[in-house]
């Protein structure tokens, strides 16, 4: 019996790439049709552009248009509130701030839980211990509650709104970067430029960042919106953004008593952006997940 | 076995104890003083300071921190500034609703999500496929307020299918007598049938708010898991020895499917449990959500507190019990390491 | 009469319509085992996958025809199950179900395929479970996979293969995940198996030591092609393609390097 278990080498270099990206080669290659990222992205595109271009060319957010309770029309987009003012435009302004917050939230938690992870998977020990079982505490909360429990104690006000809702996303960006840094570290290379002195900032920006980015930037758009709808959610209880702010979730908790007495536009159309924007960011990362998440 | 559920015990332990160190430290570290939110702006220093001491606010943070483990090892959470009653009392009274609530959003979610997501695995890449992704999608991005205003405005203000946000019953019917404090669960086990047919309907809309958002969850986990035993290869056994496709299904994909799907229904919890401030004061619910949120009102931190700390305690308690099915069901577990 | 005939059959990736496999012909004849030889991804395994009529999601065979003793089976689209087709895979353990326990995985494919009722099922198992050497078959049969060796589970493997009473075995990689010993208690039990029941066997491996103490004949594939087929002997003392003597080449330089060491 010969050698067992054991490859025959490669006949060949062109053998190597073989299957199946080799034989594509030969065959004219089809590019992966991808509806849902492009959906996504222009959606958040189209979004952008009205966020910065739109407020030039509505109402004001205080302005009151005309009466109030007008329902959806030509003129009024999405009808009139009880104030009397533009839902529509109200809507338009409402973007940049929906957005700013959604993308600044993910970005904070993906900055403060990268750096976390990376650090407890390099040091491991007790360090990493200790990292892990907060992440669990923290994990052991709704998202929703520990940034509602967080903001009354911070104090209710827009960046400390930012502060707690990041810190409340945090834990999956730390067990991602944290995985990645742990089989990371195990390889050759990785021992290769430490022993040439390097240290461990680099083997995080050279070798872990790269590894995990795709991972990251599924979550990232997925915390996004989850910001966004739970922004909506702390106006709906009162605390975070208040009343007169031009802000889909206070718009519409606002509209939702309106809801109840027939003037559904209100609250819809808000909710309905919430919707929308938030489905964009999903799409994304879905795609960049891939086709089995 | 029984390593398995020490250590299962033991990390829950770790993490309860870990949760009330947390939740103290959010609380008192942060800004903002309850005793002044309680008394206003018309009230003295004096009058402040008198209350601080009352609440033993005052004290260092190792002795308040000492107190309040010492407390809740009595399953004494403290005392409820905003109103002066006990924040057990307040929150383990209202318990039973929002269990209830949960329940039915579990159901809703699983009836929803369970066959949807086979459906997709079933037809992986192809249109039912499609179509269920962009359910779970959708059921994901609707803010929970928004999807149960629609849900009141379209089934309650214009098909009057299902009552108003007025609660758990109708206005004037008294609930049935308490066993469980489950009203639907107690007027059956009391044969109280008109009850029990009121309860269930109050009960639907916002179970089915708290369900749609978490069955989209439950969809996504149950297609990614049947998909990965698809791929395994046991499966390729069943099928290549001509097992037929539905049994493939039933007794070996979901079977081994339910392994994962069991670990992510955390997920699931965490959506139920989340979800429930919001839905509850939009259905006028009287839970512990809604104690939550008569305490944001007041800004009565101890109360918050004590809120936090119990849904965290039933996220643990959730956790656990998922863990320990998980150790019922799969023989690798159950019986443990390799006998070869 | 040929056990399978396998003529022109080619298979691609859906999505891309790149080919996998291009016109593979095989034949093999009752009691006869018959090796598929290839380094990874030249499309031994989606060779036999296809005969089974169960390649994985995304690909597609676009021509080809398969007879099983005589009758031509193409268009069953689930051919395993009337054509008493078996098969073993590499890995044991995977290939068996983790939640149920051994002896009930082998008499689930008595009952499907010898049309038993549930007793005397349980009953056939234990004793092909004894068939294929395991000793305590009646315990083993109360074990889960995980309780069980890797040779262990490749006997169950080979028992739920017998229960099929199959005409044609088809056997990926049977050997590759196990340990020397264990390996060669395995091809035993096959060649064995094979001359009791006159099955046919394709027998799908890189490992020319398999081939050479098993194969009748022996077939080549390289890219999807098939570049030689032949009796084992006559493949090994005069390889017709480049290929077959490089393959030849690298394994025995393998086995001169181990005779050194």
């Amino acid at each position: 019996m010969t050698a067992t278990g054991a490859q025959p080498p490669t006949f060949d270099p062109a053998l190597a790439a073989l299957m199946p990206s080799a034989s594509a080669s030969t065959a004219p290659r089809q590019r992966r049709r991808r509806p849902f990222l492009v959906i996504g992205a222009s959606v958040v595109g189209l979004l952008l552009v009205l966020g910065v271009v739109g407020p030039f060319f509505v109402a004001g957010p205080a302005e009151i248009v005309g009466a109030a309770f007008q329902p959806p029309s030509a003129a009024h987009l999405f009808g009139t509130d009880s104030f009397g003012r533009d839902i529509f435009a109200r809507s338009v302004h409402a973007i940049k701030l929906d957005l700013a917050l959604g993308v600044s939230v993910a970005l904070l938690a993906m900055v403060i839980g990268s750096a976390v992870g990376v650090i407890s998977g390099y040091i491991g020990g007790v360090v990493d211990d200790v990292v892990m079982r907060l992440v669990d505490i923290l994990m052991a909360f709704p998202g929703f509650i520990l940034a509602m429990i967080l903001l009354v104690s911070i104090g209710d006000s827009i960046p400390n709104l930012a502060v707690a809702l990041a810190i409340a996303q945090i834990a999956p960006f730390v067990r991602l970067v944290r995985a990645k840094a742990l089989s990371e570290r195990e390889l050759e290379y990785v021992t290769a430029s430490r022993v040439s002195g390097a240290g461990w900032l680099r083997v995080a920006f050279r070798h872990v960042l790269p590894n995990s980015i795709r991972p990251a930037a599924v979550q990232l758009t997925l915390v996004c919106g989850y910001s966004i709808l739970n922004v909506a959610g702390l106006a709906y209880l009162g605390v975070g953004i208040h009343p007169p702010t031009a802000e889909w979730g206070v718009m519409v908790a606002e509209g939702a008593t309106n809801m109840l007495t027939g003037q559904w536009w209100t609250a819809f159309f808000p909710g309905l952006m919430i919707a929308i924007t938030v489905m964009a960011l999903h799409f994304i990362g879905d795609d960049l997940a891939g086709d089995r998440a | 076995m029984l390593r398995y559920l020490l250590r299962r015990v033991a990390i829950s332990a770790i993490t309860v104890l870990g949760l009330a160190l947390v939740v103290f430290l959010v609380v008192r570290i942060l800004p903002g003083d309850a005793a002044a939110a309680r008394l206003g702006p018309e009230a003295s220093d004096a009058d402040i300071e008198a209350l601080r001491a009352e609440y033993g606010l005052d004290q260092p943070l190792i002795v308040q921190l000492g107190d309040y483990l010492a407390g809740l090892l009595r399953g004494d959470l403290g005392t409820a500034v905003s109103t002066g009653r006990s924040v057990s009392a307040e929150l383990f009274a209202r318990l039973p609703a929002s269990i209830e609530l949960a329940i039915a959003g579990l159901i809703v979610a699983l009836l929803i999500g369970f066959p949807l997501g086979m459906l997709a695995a079933a037809k992986r890449g192809r249109f039912p496929d499609a179509i269920a992704r962009i359910f779970a999608v959708l059921g994901s991005s609707m803010a929970p307020v928004w999807l149960g205003l629609l849900l009141i405005f379209g089934l309650y203000s214009v098909a009057h299918l299902f009552p108003g946000p007025v609660g758990r019953l109708p206005i004037g019917m008294a609930p049935p007598t308490q066993i469980t404090g489950l009203y639907a669960l107690d007027a059956v086990l009391t044969g109280n049938w008109v009850v029990a047919g009121e309860a269930l309907r109050y009960l639907a809309l916002p179970a089915l708010t708290l369900g749609l958002g978490a069955s989209a969850a439950v969809l996504k986990m149950v297609r990614s898991s049947l998909i990965a035993t698809e791929e395994s290869g046991f499966v390729r056994t069943a099928l290549a020895y001509g097992v037929p496709g539905r049994e493939v299904l039933w007794r070996d994909q979901l079977r081994n499917a339910m392994l994962q799907v069991l670990t992510a229904i955390g997920l699931v919890f965490g959506f139920l449990l989340g979800g429930n401030v919001i839905v509850e004061r939009l259905f006028s619910w009287p839970g512990v959500g809604r104690v939550a949120f008569d305490a944001l009102g007041s800004n009565d931190l101890e109360l918050l507190q004590g809120y936090a700390l119990i849904i965290g305690v039933i996220y643990i308690a959730l956790n656990f019990g998922v863990d320990l099915v998980y150790g019922l069901i799969d023989p690798r577990i159950r019986l443990g390491g390799r006998a070869s | 009469m040929s056990r399978l005939t396998i003529e022109d059959l080619s298979v691609e990736v859906a999505a891309t319509r790149s080919s996998i496999l291009r016109g593979v012909d095989l034949e093999i004849e009752p009691g006869e085992i018959v090796g598929l030889v290839g380094e990874s991804g030249s499309g031994k395994s989606m060779t036999s996958l296809a005969t089974m009529g169960i390649l994985p999601f995304g690909l597609r065979q676009t021509s080809g025809r398969f007879l099983v003793d005589g009758e031509d089976v193409t268009d069953q689209k689930r051919r395993s199950v009337s054509s008493r087709f078996a098969m073993i895979f590499q890995n044991p353990r995977d290939s068996l179900n983790p939640l149920m326990k051994v002896g009930e995985q082998v008499a689930r494919m008595v009952q499907l395929h010898q049309r038993l009722g549930r007793a005397e099922s349980r009953a056939e198992a234990v004793r092909l479970l004894g068939r294929v050497h395991i000793i305590a078959p009646d315990e083993t049969a109360r074990k889960y996979p995980h309780q069980l060796s890797g040779g262990m589970c490749q006997r169950v493997m080979v028992a739920m293969a017998l229960a099929c009473k199959p005409s044609l075995l088809i056997a990926d990689e049977p050997t590759t995940a196990l340990d020397v010993t264990v390996q060669a208690q395995i091809l035993d039990l096959i060649i064995e198996l094979t001359d009791e029941t006159r099955c046919g066997v394709l027998l799908v491996t890189h490992d020319l030591g398999v081939v050479a103490e098993t194969c009748d004949r022996v077939n080549v594939l390289y890219r999807g092609d098939l570049v030689e087929s032949g009796t084992t002997a006559r493949v090994f003392a005069d390889p017709q393609h480049e290929y077959t003597r490089y393959l030849l080449d690298a394994g025995r330089q393998l086995e001169a390097a181990d005779g050194a060491a």
